[in-house]
């Protein structure tokens, strides 16, 4: 099978930032930083040398705890981030459900924003005109579809998303926890979805707490910690591996 | 060149979103408001009203029909004024796009500068009134008007992608360009003749581009004569480095983007 996602040694540092952001004055004058903004405070390795690939049309389950790199990975995958070191590549169209940030605007209405979103992931005015109906329909949002979207709960916000992401017909899936936000129903409706999605040859990159999930539903598991890759592979053994490391802390 | 290239593809290739981006925001803009659209035909018109009984009833400049004169300099200053302070915030105020949704971020300077552009489209009938109004002559030379606008949108792109690039990292630089902004604006001669001032200064005038600019609307508005075009070739030029510069400066600083907003 093809591999779709290939990374090669890929590492991820961060500047450490504090609150006050890069250098003010009055470190500049007292520590005489001026030319070195940035670079002071140290760095984070939000990922070391991660290594793996996925084929077509898999479902991969990113697990691990809190600040473990899920959403730096899925980041990078996105082309968002740039590794500082290593290769990543990938091959097809990436749609993405990052975070609930999401990149609407809060000013446009929904409508608006599925426009921008659409024609943002590369598809003509016409294509995105065919599809709206369908988002919106998955998203159930017909009544509110032309109030702005800073109108809308988390849970519209969310489903809004979904829906964009999903009916965009990418190859590549990335998503990063949100359906935890939306209701049994939509869950449900959702998961239908991402199913119809692998059936179709689509890939998946899931990162999430839910390790039923990841057990019953993903074809692989990667188990970050720290950064690192501590687990890659059969998903039931892996999320043991996880549940293991847990208990031992 | 290579950045240039890449960019000038990428702001082409993706012309659909930016239409659709500039066309949202030019709405959202009177969104909300009664008189909608027409806020930016009353706006100049206030603007022609407050500045001619001042400059002409209160301290009596002889220049003749000043109304004309001032507002054919003043809307493209308010434009470059509007673009360049709110576009060293494009990527900034934008930071959704660019760090939690696939975007072409390259895009966002084009979009700033011509969003606001449209505002100075938009106050173009009223100044056409004005000039009928004061039977101020005009002809053939309102041709150019295009051209002119080509050429402080390079400019102004220019000076776009790398302020917008650099206060990413560098937050203070958006007070320092408003500043900036507001001597440049007494600096060029806007609601003055540069023939009034000692000639002198005009050496020091003359090396800010918008003076030219600002003088060939005047040309065309004005005095109906055709734009010097020895000094508008010239702007092009500063343009077009500008222009390099700034996109060799967005491509590479753009992958760290993400990480500071």
């Amino acid at each position: 099978m093809n591999d779709v996602i290939v990374l090669e040694h890929v590492s991820k540092k961060f500047r450490r930032l504090a609150v006050s952001r890069g250098v003010t004055l009055k470190d500049a004058i007292l520590k005489g930083k001026i030319f070195s903004f940035g670079r002071s405070a140290g760095y984070i390795e939000a990922l070391k040398d991660i290594t793996f690939s996925v084929p077509e049309a898999t479902v991969l389950g990113v697990i691990g705890p809190n600040g473990a790199g899920k959403s730096t990975l899925l980041r990078i995958l996105a082309g968002i981030y740039h590794p500082t070191s290593g290769q990543v590549s990938i091959k097809g169209r990436i749609s993405t459900l990052l975070s609930l940030g999401l990149g609407f605007h809060p000013e446009f209405s929904g409508r608006e924003n599925i426009m921008i979103s659409g024609l943002a992931l590369g598809l003509s005015r016409k294509q995105v005109t065919e599809i709206s109906k369908d988002i919106i329909q998955f998203a159930e949002l017909e009544d509110f579809i032309d109030a702005p979207t800073r109108t809308y709960s988390s849970g519209m916000y969310m489903r809004l998303a979904f829906s964009v992401a999903v009916n965009v017909n990418p190859d590549i899936l990335l998503v990063d926890e949100v359906l935890a936000v939306g209701d049994a129903s939509f869950a449900q409706k959702s998961r239908a979805r991402m199913e119809e999605f692998k059936s179709r040859g689509k890939t998946i990159v899931l990162a999430t707490h839910d390790l039923t999930t990841v057990e019953n539903w993903c074809g692989q598991a990667l188990f970050l910690n720290n950064g690192q890759i501590c687990g890659f592979g059969e998903p039931k053994e892996i999320v043991r591996q996880y549940r293991e490391e847990v208990q031992k802390r | 060149m290579a950045a240039f290239f890449r960019n000038v593809t990428i702001i082409w290739q993706r012309r659909s979103l930016i239409v659709e981006l500039v066309k949202r925001e030019v709405k959202l803009r009177y969104r909300g408001t009664w008189l909608g659209f027409l806020w930016s035909l009353f706006n100049p018109l206030i603007m022609t009203i407050v500045y001619t009984v001042v400059f002409v009833f209160f301290l009596r400049v002889d220049i003749p029909n000043y109304s004309v004169f001032l507002f054919c300099a003043l809307l493209p200053w308010s434009w470059f004024n509007e673009a360049v302070s709110s576009g060293t915030d494009c990527f900034v105020a934008r930071a959704g796009f660019v760090r939690d949704a696939i975007f072409p971020t390259a895009i966002l300077p084009f979009t700033s500068v011509a969003s606001i552009m449209m505002n100075y489209v938009f106050s173009l009938p009223i100044l056409l009134i004005a000039v009928l109004a004061f039977r101020v002559p005009f002809g053939w030379t309102l041709l150019m008007l295009p051209l002119i606008m080509a050429v402080q949108f390079l400019l102004t792109l220019g000076i776009v992608f790398i302020l917008g690039t650099f206060n990413v990292f560098f937050r203070d630089l958006r007070y320092i360009v408003q500043n900036l902004l507001m001597a440049l604006f007494f600096l060029t001669p806007i609601m003055y003749d540069i023939h009034t001032i000692p000639e002198n200064f005009w050496v020091i005038l003359k090396l800010n581009p918008m003076e030219h600019i600002i003088n060939d609307y005047r040309c065309i508005f004005y005095y109906n004569t055709w734009p010097d075009w020895g000094d508008t070739g010239i702007v092009l030029g500063i343009g077009v480095v500008f222009l390099l510069l700034g996109m060799w400066a967005f491509e590479t600083h753009k992958e760290s983007f993400a990480e500071y907003l």
